[in-house]
This record gives structure tokens, C-alpha cells and sequence, in this order.
């Protein structure tokens, strides 16, 4: 699944170990997610899209890369 | 969201990873022992590495999701060794009395007191049940986190 979470991160001077932190997650699930070798689960990815302030479509595309 | 101090944050989530890169240095020193005679006696010490890490990634449950689905893969990959092991246990048990009926209807009834087929040796042997099974862990955990997509 695509997403703009590396974009987002980027866009806010934020590193993964800081994202990783406010999201309540380890560092390797951050890189993970942003390298798509995992998707979130839909918690996951209501706390992302909340601390990001953006809906979680606007973050995550369902279609395959 | 209540504030939970026997949740793990972030930073001990992350030390996770380091718990289960002991359990596969664990599993790999087992290995190594069973696969040469000489280092037999090392095999305990890498029961010991990685029995710790893999009894606390059994019992513990506040892992993120990443963590849960390495983790998931690392333990489906062990049960389809132990499934493997009781298969060909099952499989030889069919086998042996299949032959013991076959030859019970053909020639009347004989009295079979050694089994028809055997499997090798180390399937009877436990140590290399768990060797396996270790490996198996440890491969599944890395093969799912190296692996590319979700």
C-alpha cells in the first residue's frame, strides 16, 4: 500500500525515532511502514492520520504499488 | 489516551528487536552445535539465549503491529516444522499399518513385530525437533523483515 507518511514526517523536520515516539510505536515499524514493506493497522492508521490532522485516505492509497 | 506505565514506549519497543536478534543468534548457535558434534556442548548455551527472548515474545502482547506480524511469522514458520515432524511421524504410523493390514489379508494372519518403515535417526531425537524449530523461528522473523512488500 502506498502512503505519504515519509513525505509527512519529512515535512515536519521529524525523524523516524520521533515520529515513532508520538505515534507509541518502535522505529522499525515507522521505516517499515514508510518503506511499504508493512501496513498499519487500521488503529495505527487513525493515530497516524490524527497526529498528521489529515483523513486516512489522504495518507494511505490502497492501491498496489 | 490514559497514561499506562506498564505499557511499553517507544524506545522499549525498539529494544524488542535486540531481545529477538539474541534469540536468532540462539537458534544459529544451536544449529551450528547439532550440525557438528564437536560444539555439542555449546547447544545449551544457545537454548538459553533464545528460550528467554522467545518465552517473553509468547507471553508478552504490547508489541506494535510490525513487531506482532514479524513475530507471527517467525512462530508460523516454527509450528510448520513441529507440523512437518508429526506428519512424518503420522505418515510412518499409516504406512506401518497399512503394510502389518496388507500383509495380514495377503498371507493370513502374521505376527509383524519390526516395523515396515522407519524414519531416520534425529526424528526420534527431541534436540533436533527444537533445533529446528529454532531456526525455523529465527529464518521466518528475518525472511518477513527483509521481505519487500507487506
Amino acid at each position: 500500500m502506498k502512503n505519504r507518511l515519509k513525505v509527512l514526517r519529512a515535512e515536519r523536520d521529524w525523524s523516524q525515532a520521533v515520529l515513532a515516539e508520538r505515534l507509541d510505536v518502535s522505529r522499525q515499524a515507522v521505516n517499515a511502514i514508510e518503506t511499504g514493506k508493512h501496513d498499519p493497522s487500521l488503529p495505527l492508521a487513525f493515530r497516524i492520520a490524527r497526529l498528521f490532522d489529515l483523513s486516512i485516505e489522504e495518507i494511505f492509497d490502497d492501491e498496489h504499488e | 489516551m490514559v497514561y499506562d506505565p506498564s505499557v511499553p514506549n517507544s524506545r522499549e519497543k525498539t529494544r524488542f528487536y535486540i531481545a529477538v536478534w539474541i534469540a536468532i543468534l540462539g537458534s544459529g548457535l544451536m544449529l551450528r552445535a547439532k550440525t557438528s558434534g564437536a560444539l555439542e556442548a555449546l547447544w545449551g548455551l544457545g537454548c538459553a539465549l533464545f528460550a528467554g527472548p522467545a518465552l517473553g515474545l509468547f507471553f508478552a502482547s504490547r508489541f506494535d503491529d510490525y513487531f506482532l506480524a514479524l513475530r507471527n511469522a517467525g512462530f508460523a514458520w516454527a509450528m510448520a516444522v513441529v507440523a512437518g515432524w508429526i506428519a512424518a511421524h503420522g505418515a510412518l504410523f499409516i504406512g506401518n499399518t497399512a503394510f502389518a493390514a496388507g500383509s495380514a489379508l495377503s498371507g493370513g494372519v502374521t505376527l509383524i513385530t519390526e516395523p515396515r518403515y522407519s524414519l531416520p535417526p534425529l526424528f526420534d531425537d527431541a534436540r533436533w525437533l527444537a533445533t529446528f524449530a529454532a531456526a525455523a523461528f529465527g529464518s521466518g522473523f528475518l525472511v518477513r523483515h527483509l521481505r519487500p512488500g507487506p
